[in-house]
């Protein structure tokens, strides 16, 4: 285990250490010369030389300045992130919790019409344009039948101090008398974007749970549970999920840099307060010191959490751990 | 089906393109999404004699509703959008705009990334580990973000997004196109053919690529299908495709203010872009059962 916690941290090293060759390469396209001047990068320099300028200013926090609003990107990253972490993490939830049941149903009852049913709806989640699908969302559920706000975080009679900037966690620690009020009407306003950001997901995690479930349901140690008389629930959740795990756990990591793209599209629908309406802005205003702080800033996270899947996964199968 | 154990020797044996072409055909729902995208494709190859309208034609008539609602008119099948342009010329015009981008960038990126990956393949362990780390770095970036940085380096607009993609797509063929040959390599009529003096060009046309072909080809449908969505999201962003162009995603963009009052405006672009993708990757799906590859 501890091999493999080594092995992981120096691969994320040298990623992180390739995602900085990638950005600094990156930024050399970059028409600005505000961003040359806040990231100590000078024409007269050697491209090693400004490599180690850039390397020190980034690892020491210094990323510069937004060109539109003068303050300081690391610190608007950070206060704009909670936001979209919520809501990816949501979405995640959505995702798993219904995807996971889902995958089971069809695998265990296969061929069935609940089968075919799941599996042609797990198809057309996975064809449908996120962008669109928000609209129709919003159309239908908030306009039409009233059951969801349509955009921002909360309701404006609500007056919340950000702490954590998490919604969820700032109305229930806050003083105010309303503050489960509150609560609720956060939870109410999360519910319509992690459901539009958790479609794509939730087919996908659908269609990996049932084709492992199917792969590991005709394993023999099933068939010898089975014989044991174990209950079905025991059977699916205690003996076949454990194998099942390993794929479906795969997939999560792949699956994080899927709802970073989502949510560049789920906040541009829900005016959501995040990091793609952050990211957005700039692209439009041509802020490049702010849009390189979000894209280096989401890749080290992608990166990061790629590789926290890649211990779980281990962790989770034997195979691998028995095999070092 | 057609190829029946017979009484007689049999005189004919399938070729792999018609085993597949049969082992395709009996997946029914692949079938009819390979029916419905070419019904999309003959409609984008000759949507200026199947469009009633130009595109951009504007009439006075702004925001009519389709032609089956108690205000619409019979001349607007899918209604007018807010500055009075017929919607179904538009959807008609878009998709050869979409797919003809789609299949640019398809183009670009697959040329550029399984000649990457060919030579990635055959090189040595040093530069081949570089590659993969720098494509495993862009494939980890989340995709769309990625296009936008892109684009907001050369400027949004047409040419730029086809670009933007591309790059985007190209690991996803350098990986595939990698791995399929990687299997291959070490198999024993690639060392026949060694044996037999084949040199390197004439190994990889004619043993190698034939038979890495199955992945390339679903490989060819997902980007596809990616391509088409990526375009139409930057262009959803306004970064895409700009304004007068019938492009799908702009169409939407277009219409999200009118989506209270005008909502056939956001439907019908969003079906032409579902349509779209689900026959693709129905017909993809069908592709990789057919070729029998992941079994």
């Amino acid at each position: 285990m501890i091999k493999l916690l080594i092995r992981q941290s120096l691969l994320l090293i040298t990623s992180l250490f390739i995602l900085t060759i990638f950005t600094f390469s990156i930024s050399r396209f970059f028409p600005s010369e505000n961003f040359n001047q806040q990231l100590q990068i000078q024409a007269e320099h050697s491209a090693l030389e400004n490599y180690s300028r850039y390397l020190s200013q980034i690892f020491s926090g210094q990323w510069g300045n937004s060109e539109l609003r003068g303050s300081d990107v690391l610190q608007e990253f950070l206060t704009f992130f909670p936001a979209t972490m919520e809501l990816a993490t949501l979405a995640l939830c959505f995702a798993l919790l219904c995807g996971i049941p889902l995958g089971i149903t069809a695998a265990k009852n296969k061929n069935s019409w609940q089968d075919k049913l799941i599996t042609s709806s797990t198809l057309v989640g996975y064809s449908m344009p996120i962008f669109w699908w928000g609209m129709l969302l919003v159309l239908l559920v908030s306009l039409s039948w009233g059951l969801t706000p349509v955009a921002s975080r909360l309701g404006f009679e609500y007056d919340i101090i950000p702490v954590t900037g998490f919604m969820l966690v700032d109305t229930l620690i806050s003083e105010q008398p309303y503050a489960v009020e509150a609560f609720y009407d956060a939870l109410h306003h999360l519910l319509l974007p992690s459901i539009v950001l958790g479609t794509i997901p939730l087919a996908i995690f659908t269609r990996v749970t049932r084709s492992a479930m199917i792969k590991v349901l005709s394993s023999d140690y099933i068939r010898t549970a089975k014989a044991k008389g174990l209950s079905d629930f025991r059977i699916i959740w205690l003996h076949a999920m454990r194998n099942a795990l390993i794929p479906i756990l795969t997939v999560v990591g792949l699956q994080i840099s899927v709802l970073i793209t989502g949510t560049l599209i789920t906040e541009t629908i829900f005016s959501w307060p995040g990091i793609g309406k952050w990211l957005l802005e700039a692209v439009y205003r041509r802020d490049f010191v702010t849009l390189h702080a979000g894209l280096l800033a989401i890749s080290a996270l992608v990166i990061f959490t790629n590789v926290i899947v890649e211990v779980l996964t281990y962790y989770v199968n034997p195979k691998l751990r028995i095999r070092e | 089906m057609k190829h029946q154990p017979q009484f007689y020797q049999q005189s004919r044996i399938p070729s792999t393109a018609a085993r597949w072409w049969d082992n395709f055909t009996q997946n029914k729902l692949a079938t009819s999404a390979l029916v419905v995208l070419s019904f999309i494709i003959l409609i984008a190859i000759f949507s200026p004699l199947l469009a009633p309208y130009d595109p951009t034609l504007q009439f006075d008539e702004y925001l009519i509703p389709p032609s089956w609602h108690a205000n619409g008119q019979p001349q607007f099948l899918l209604g007018t959008d807010e500055i009075g342009r017929d919607i179904l010329s538009r959807l008609i015009y878009g998709a050869r705009l979409s797919l003809k981008l789609a299949l640019i960038v398809v183009a670009i990126a697959a040329t550029i990334g399984i000649l990457l990956g060919t030579v990635t393949a055959f090189s040595n362990r040093y530069i081949e580990h570089l590659v993969l780390r720098i494509m495993d770095l862009i494939l980890a970036l989340p995709s769309l973000l990625l296009a936008i940085v892109i684009v907001a380096i050369i400027g949004p607009g047409l040419p730029n997004a086809i670009y933007a993609v591309a790059v985007v797509l190209i690991p996803h063929f350098v990986l595939t196109t990698r791995s399929a040959i990687r299997n291959e390599i070490n198999k024993d009529y690639v060392t026949a053919m060694i044996l037999d003096g084949a040199n390197k060009t004439r190994l990889f046309l004619k043993g190698i690529l034939p038979n890495i072909l199955p992945p390339l080809i679903v490989q060819l449908t997902l980007a596809f299908s990616t391509a088409v969505l990526e375009i139409a999201a930057l262009g959803f962003l306004g970064l895409g495709a700009q304004a007068p162009n019938p492009e799908w995603g702009t169409i939407l963009s277009e219409s999200h203010d009118n989506i209270v009052n005008a909502p056939w405006t956001v439907t019908f672009p969003g079906l032409a872009i579902f349509f779209t993708l689900l026959s693709i990757n129905l017909v993809g799906d069908g592709l990789r059962d057919a070729m029998d590859l992941e079994k």
